[in-house]
């Protein structure tokens, strides 16, 4: 279990002799994944949906809030006695061609924490060898065919499993997948995905799946939560399928018209919502964070803050004055 | 420059030798270029062809090669793609499909080690561009053909504001009114919903990703290009620009009266703006036709399991299921048969050894021995179901642009039947085939009641 | 229960290949596949065998040229300054001395200086820049900023003063000099490599696996930098080949050794072979040489980058 509580995280802009420019990528965030659970974070780029997936593997330090895994909060302890702690969460990047060193083979790649590990519990070398081609299978990955190769000479279908493949060494609690198909060629991205979903059933790893796409994450487990981000803002929290089929935050509902229909095959839901302008990154901070680009903003959304909760009597949290489901999602053509 | 008539006698001669590539290509020629060459016959001079409006282009087995220490690999090979004037049209392929190798020969700007090999590119107002070089063929680019590139969002010099690359790009097409060419930027992008004045004042830093392509779409258009090639447009931008982008490239596209070619790997990018739908793979074009009727019933095996490998918002999530194998590179492509094959469920022996030949059906042309048989067997069915067939194909015949469609069909056939088991030929060769291409329309029109394969 | 939807890739000779082979015969295979990658890329250019034919030449002439002749070259008074001839390719020298003996015995120690200074630069270099990249922060700090004073320190000048008090009659003395005084290009140079490398994926993973700082530098950082590393070492020895051999030729050294910068000296100064033809041979040989090094090595380094990339080794 993996909670956090008002986390923030200001990223300062060095502006020489000027006084520094301030990012608010996040501005208390609350989330709690449970063990063997599914979470998705989605939001356009820049929302500060990565930075907190990068939060949560341990890489990035947060400026406040709390982040408590199996009950332990982290700001009680020092870096080395966290490490143990995070080492449990992998971050799967989005680049498999990045994540994996071009000038090791797979077997050194798997080989290196593998043996960290064996050196720590007194395990064999035969453990290591073992280990790493169970790790490979597990993936679905041929251990004879890819072991001995670099990362070059597979396909990026290959290389995301490969990654995957080495997260799994330190036996993981959650693996975050920060857009971890968009780089991989359309007709292999749904086995990565049913991969991580194969993964969350067979070994109870939990999947905190990063994206800005709705649909993919939906694919990681339908019967995860989604947190939709906006500027680094929780705005609507609830689970997948609540969420897809009755958005009630303006943004939310932007995100969903904007994926596109496949004509022919879907018709295209009735009432799309388009956004007024573009991501806005104006520090104005009083009101709604949307109020500028939401089509249907009040007085109200201008001067007062609203906060995430069930308004309206919603089965999904959402942080908006003036919650209304849409129809925005695209219905397969003879669906009801 | 390419008529009527010419296309008549090279047909002539092209059914006596040529390869059922090219007979199709002929046939394709012809069914469009009723539309597509009537423009430039009526224009003053070649020149001036092409500027009034869109052009069409013929892409005719088209090869591209690129010299690695294997030797010459095909990256593209005998590609048949016809843009009809005045339509978008995607082209759709994962890496290795060759996609962007084809929208660079439109240019003919394949750098070595790739050349293009064989095969035409035919565009209005312009003739072949594979024999263009030079200086013609640097003021076709700006002029003629606008060219959008793969990741725009970096392709801006970042040392010069957008207005400086935007009189830059004036000056080396010789345009003389440069105060004009301003004017006609600031146009386009107040057109895309920016501020033309404050764009142009710009350094690419300053401006977001979304923003950049739009940037990219104005150099593209702004020195009045009719033929716009858009390369990956959305790739690496948020969902919601994306939306728009599209909704931008679809209404310039309308209001200048553009031929469009998008080049992309996401179907959901070509279900969105394009009218017509070309899907690559392996340096083929296996499948294309109109877009809503592929993706309603696609036929190719290929199209299909890409498809279903898109997940979906709505719907059951185990339906959708990731194709088997991975794309081909340039290295492992098969050098005879279908380059699909080892990914393919209705493999069969046949597509060892032979190329599927593109089998038409009206505007929907398919790649696929499993697809062309079925096609024979449904021929066979319905040619001895008897004479209703025929009474439509009178209808069909009396009228004039009619004929020139169904003689295009008819062609194609032709080169499916010689290929296929051939059990269709049971009466005499002419009317057989008559009733086979007003039967085809029929079904190209009603293939959604046939409905995709069965999912197993 | 649901199948878990496992897609093996269809791989062409997949089915052939054998069960992962243990560590020690992975580690084998490897180096024999390195070994092979590396004949591979040199063939790739006719060049590149040219440079490594030359290099092997100086190697042999540094270690084994000296026994090639009797410690004390003979000398032949009857022929001072004799032009090239068979007996003597490249004439003789002032003494009736064989030019080219001289360059071959002169070898030693040029090149093993060279070498001395080559590797000290790079080592140090790299040890440097590494440290300060993979640590950053204070460290980072100071050890760029000793490194900046480093670099001005003009080094010309500092031999020269240092000439009169140290005669350098060892070649080990003069290539630590030399090497002390060039690692820090280097060091700024692998400084920032580390930097962009370190925000690669592949080093943030590891460090999330919580393996060890010494792996990360030596396993994961260091054969990424391979190709700049080997290219600056060889890039090394040609500078530290000119400047001792400019330093004996301003005849700042005494020569108590024979060598190339010596017999140029002696060439331009005493034979006076700038003005006059007689002594050309002798000055133009060692020149040779040099140039000769100088374009082994620049053949050679052509082919680091994809000798060290495994993509680029392959076919």
């Amino acid at each position: 279990m993996i909670t956090g509580q008002g986390v923030t995280k200001t990223f300062k802009q060095r502006g020489g002799f000027l006084p520094g420019r301030e990012v608010k990528a996040l501005r208390g965030v609350d989330f709690a994944i449970p063990k063997g659970g599914a979470a998705s974070f989605i939001g356009e780029s820049g929302c500060g949906k990565t930075t907190l997936g990068r939060i949560i593997a341990g890489l990035e330090r947060h400026d406040s809030g709390e982040i408590t895994i199996d009950g332990t909060p982290m700001s009680s302890l020092r870096p080395k006695q966290r490490e143990p702690y995070f080492r449990r969460i992998q971050l799967i990047h989005q680049d498999p061609y990045s994540a994996l060193n071009p000038t090791r083979t797979v077997h050194q790649t798997l080989d290196a924490p593998l043996s960290l590990r064996a050196a720590r519990t007194g395990r064999s070398r035969a453990w290591v060898d073992g280990r790493a081609q169970e790790l490979l299978e597990l993936v679905g990955l041929d251990p004879g065919y890819v072991l001995s190769r670099y990362p070059h000479q597979l396909s990026g279908g290959m290389r995301q499993r490969v990654v995957i493949a080495r997260a799994l060494t330190v036996d993981p609690e959650m693996l975050v997948a920060d857009e971890a198909v968009s780089m991989i060629d359309v007709s292999l991205r749904l086995g990565i995905l049913a991969l991580l979903k194969d993964l969350r059933e067979r070994l109870g790893v939990s999947v905190l799946f990063i994206t800005h796409d709705v649909a993919t994450a939906r694919y990681i487990g339908d019967d995860g939560e989604l947190y939709v981000i906006y500027r680094g803002e929780v705005v609507e929290r609830g689970h997948v399928e609540t969420i897809i089929s009755g958005p009630v935050h303006p943004y939310t509902q932007s995100l969903l018209s904007a994926i596109p229909v496949l004509h022919g095959l879907e018709r295209p839901g009735e009432e799309p919502v388009t956004p007024t302008g573009a991501l806005d990154e104006s520090r104005l901070d009083a009101g709604c964070l949307f109020a500028r680009r939401c089509p249907f903003r009040t007085d109200r959304c201008e001067s007062e803050h609203p906060l995430l909760g069930h308004g309206g009597g919603t089965p999904q949290e959402h942080a908006c004055f003036h919650p209304a489901p849409r129809n925005v999602v695209a219905m397969p053509v003879g669906h009801s | 420059m390419f008529t009527r008539s010419d296309s008549e006698k090279a047909s002539a001669s092209e059914n006596a030798s040529a390869t059922p590539g090219e007979r199709l290509s002929a046939a394709m020629r012809r069914t469009w270029g009723s539309r597509g060459t009537r423009k430039t016959e009526s224009a003053a001079t070649p020149r001036d062809a092409g500027r009034g409006g869109p052009p069409g282009v013929r892409v005719g087995d088209l090869s591209v090669v690129y010299r690695t220490s294997a030797g010459e690999l095909p990256a593209v090979s005998g590609i048949d793609l016809v843009l009809v004037p005045g339509t978008i049209t995607g082209v759709v392929g994962e890496s290795g499909s060759g996609k962007s190798t084809l929208a660079l020969s439109l240019l003919n700007a394949v750098q070595p080690p790739g050349r293009i090999r064989s095969g035409s590119v035919e565009i209005d107002g312009l003739g072949d561009v594979v024999g263009l070089r030079g200086d013609d063929l640097r003021r076709a680019r700006g002029r003629h053909i606008g060219y959008v590139f793969q990741a725009a969002q970096n392709s801006l010099n970042p040392l010069k504001t957008v207005g400086k690359q935007l009189l830059d790009l004036g000056r080396s097409h010789d345009i003389q009114d440069l105060r004009g060419l301003v004017g006609d930027a600031k146009d386009l992008l107040g057109r895309m919903g920016m501020d033309g004045a404050r764009v142009l004042d710009s350094h690419q830093h300053e401006l977001s990703g979304g923003m950049r392509q739009r940037v990219g779409i104005m150099l593209a258009l702004v020195l009045n290009a009719h033929l716009v090639i858009l390369d990956e447009p959305t790739t690496a931008l948020d969902m919601i620009t994306q939306a728009t982008i599209l909704r931008i490239v679809r209404e310039v596209h309308e209001e200048r009266g553009l031929t469009t070619l998008v080049i992309t790997h996401d179907l959901g990018v070509v279900a969105e703006v394009a009218d017509r739908l070309a899907v690559m793979y392996g340096g083929r074009v296996v499948e294309q036709g109109p877009t809503t009727e592929v993706l309603g019933a696609p036929r190719h095996p290929y199209t299909q399991g890409l498809i279903r490998a898109i997940p979906r918002l709505i719907g059951d999530i185990g339906e959708a299921r990731a194709l088997p194998g991975r794309p081909p590179t340039l290295g492992t492509v098969p050098s005879r048969g279908c380059v699909f094959r080892e990914r393919c469920e209705l493999r069969m022996d046949v597509c060892e050894t032979e190329e599927p030949p593109a089998v038409a059906r009206g505007e929907w042309i398919v790649a696929c021995h499993a697809v062309a048989a079925r096609h024979a067997d449904e021929d066979a069915a319905t040619a001895r179901t008897g004479n209703v067939a025929r009474g439509v194909n009178g209808d069909g015949a009396t009228n004039g642009t009619g004929t020139g469609v169904g003689n295009a069909v008819h062609a194609a056939n032709g080169t499916t039947n010689g290929n296929g088991d051939g059990t269709a030929d049971g009466e005499g060769e002419g009317t057989a085939h008559e009733d086979r291409d007003a039967v085809l329309r029929g079904a190209g029109r009603g293939t959604r009641a046939h409905g995709p394969r069965e999912k197993t | 229960m649901t199948a878990p939807v496992i897609t093996t890739p269809g791989v062409p000779g997949a089915p052939g290949a054998p069960a992962a082979p243990g560590v020690s015969g992975t580690r084998a295979t490897l180096r024999r596949n390195f070994r092979r990658g590396v004949w591979r890329v040199l063939r790739r250019k006719p060049s590149r065998i040219v440079g490594v034919a030359i290099l092997a030449v100086f190697a042999f002439m540094g270690i084994f040229g000296a026994l090639l002749y009797p410690a004390r070259l003979p000398r032949d008074d009857n022929a001072l300054y004799a032009a090239p001839s068979l007996a003597h390719p490249f004439g003789t020298d002032f003494e009736g001395t064989d030019v080219l003996a001289l360059v071959i015995t002169g070898a030693r120690y040029v090149l093993l200086t060279a070498l001395v200074t080559a590797v000290i630069t790079v080592a140090l270099g790299t040890a440097v820049g590494l440290f300060a990249g993979f640590r950053r922060g204070r460290w980072d700090s100071v050890l760029m900023r000793i490194t900046d004073m480093k670099l001005t320190i003009p080094a010309l000048p500092l031999l020269l003063v240092l000439s009169t008090v140290w005669k350098f009659t060892s070649a080990l003395e003069m290539g630590l000099v030399l090497g002390l005084l060039g690692w820090g290009g280097v060091a700024r140079a692998v400084r920032a490599q580390t930097l962009s490398l370190r925000e690669r994926g592949f080093i943030e993973a590891a460090r999330g696996l919580g393996l060890s700082g010494r792996h990360i530098v030596c396993r994961e950082l260091l054969p990424s930098m391979a190709p700049f590393i080997a290219m600056n070492m060889l890039i090394a020895v040609t500078g530290a080949v000119y400047a001792q051999v400019g330093l004996f030729f301003l005849g700042v050294l005494p020569f108590d050794a024979n060598n190339w910068g010596v017999m140029l000296n002696l060439a331009v100064f005493g034979g006076g072979a700038l003005t006059t033809t007689t002594a050309l041979p002798y000055m133009l040989a060692p020149l040779l040489a040099i140039l000769l090094l100088t374009l082994g090595i620049v053949l050679v380094v052509d082919a680091m980058d994809e000798i060290f990339n495994p993509r680029l080794r392959e076919d």
